[in-house]
């Protein structure tokens, strides 16, 4: 009886790391994902940063879409985004005026960023591109 | 201890036998000018255009003084020539291919999306030629950590009037930036490590690749590096003068040099 608990209670030691070791892992993998995804987001750089002069280079109505220069970095792009992150990042600046009131009117409009700039990934509009 | 040895054994033989079977000869012309056999690595076979470029590539670091490679730095030759798919192929100096990956290439051009080079400020084309990886110290949108600056050895100015990059892209192998050259997420960091500052990065393209372009600048290998090339190129152990405000710069062999002797006051061209 003495050496059935004593085995008992080594079997249970044995398993008790395992089991946490079963859960650390799995949280562990969630983790490694989550940071995967935040290092590819940082990777793309899919925001432009506050106090960046930029420019409203085209609209495209298809896909309700702007094209923002950056003024200083005319070779980086594209950088596709909404008239909603336009207008957050620039403290409700970038507005279409005129009678019209159209998008397209901010077509060649010029904003110093007040907030940082969210774009949208540009792979997905590639196929307008060509 | 018999097992550690016989472990030894099975591991130097597996290192031994992957040394041999991976490399493949290809021959560039060596310093001596004789042909000197170097590997294709792990990079498969090395297409012979290739091959020839890696051999302008040694002869350009040869003649352009900003060019002359620091030991450890390696050569990148990105092929926007053939019809298949557009391929970075990263070569040390002996000429052992280390790494390739699939690229992405500016979007401009006609039509838009089309493969052609150019080195205008508003082209959105990719500029054609040898360039230098430098640091980019942007705040806009890429950053030393994300991006690699491509800075011009030929008349391009490409990192200082337009920002042209190696970056991350799940664009790549199609044309979705604006001159930038992308690559996957998953090689970056590996191309990063490879490269670092003051490596050569070649945009080959064929000298037909300049459709819609008003401009030739890059197509011919002049040394005409701008302010960012020569401050990599002095990072990695270049001579200075007068204590970092200007750089010694001796004459270039090339023809078409108008601005041969610079000086340069800081780092970058940004």
């Amino acid at each position: 009886m003495k050496y059935l608990l004593m085995f008992l209670a080594t079997v249970v030691f044995a398993q008790k790391p395992q089991v946490e070791s079963k859960v650390t892992s799995k949280e562990k993998e969630q983790q490694s994902s989550a940071q995967v995804a935040q290092s590819e987001n940082d990777l793309l750089a899919l925001k432009i940063s506050k106090g960046t002069e930029i420019e409203i280079d085209s609209y495209d109505s298809e896909s309700d879409t702007f094209e923002v220069l950056i003024k200083k970095e005319p070779g980086v792009g594209p950088n596709i985004t909404t008239l909603e992150h336009l207008q957050k990042a620039t403290a409700g600046m970038a507005q279409p005026k005129g009678a019209s009131k159209r998008k397209s009117d901010l077509i060649g409009a010029e904003f110093t960023l007040k907030e940082d700039l969210i774009l949208l990934e540009e792979a997905k509009f590639i196929k307008k591109e060509k | 201890m018999g097992n550690k040895s016989v472990f030894l054994i099975v591991l130097v033989s597996s290192v031994t036998t992957w040394g041999f079977t991976s490399s493949k000869s290809i021959d560039y012309l060596g310093e001596s000018g004789g042909r000197v056999s170097v590997g294709s690595g792990s990079c498969g076979s090395i297409p012979s255009h290739i091959e020839s470029a890696f051999n302008e590539s040694i002869n350009f670091t040869k003649q352009c003084p900003t060019a002359k490679l620091a030991p450890g730095k390696n050569i990148a030759i990105n092929d926007y020539t053939s019809d298949g798919t557009r391929t970075m192929y990263v070569f040390n100096q002996s000429g052992q291919c280390l790494m390739t990956a699939p690229i992405s290439w500016g979007v401009g051009g006609a039509p838009p999306g089309s493969l052609s080079a150019c080195s205008t400020t508003n082209s959105r084309m990719t500029p054609p030629g040898f360039h230098l990886t430098a640091m980019h110290m942007g705040r806009n949108r890429f950053n030393s950590n994300n991006s690699i600056g491509l800075a011009g050895l030929s008349g391009q100015n490409s990192h200082g009037s337009r920002g042209i990059l190696i970056h991350s892209t799940n664009g790549y192998g199609s044309g979705s930036s604006w001159g930038c050259t992308g690559v996957p997420s998953g090689d970056f960091s590996k191309i990063k490590s490879l490269l670092g500052y003051g490596s050569l990065v070649y945009n080959h393209f064929n000298r037909d690749q300049k459709r819609g372009c008003g401009s030739s600048v890059g197509f011919a290998p002049t040394c005409q590096p701008e302010a960012s090339a020569i401050a990599a190129s002095y990072s990695q152990g270049a001579k200075v003068i007068n204590k970092g405000t200007n750089y010694e710069y001796p004459e270039p062999p090339y023809s078409g040099s108008g601005s041969s002797r610079r000086g340069s006051s800081g780092a970058g061209g940004r």
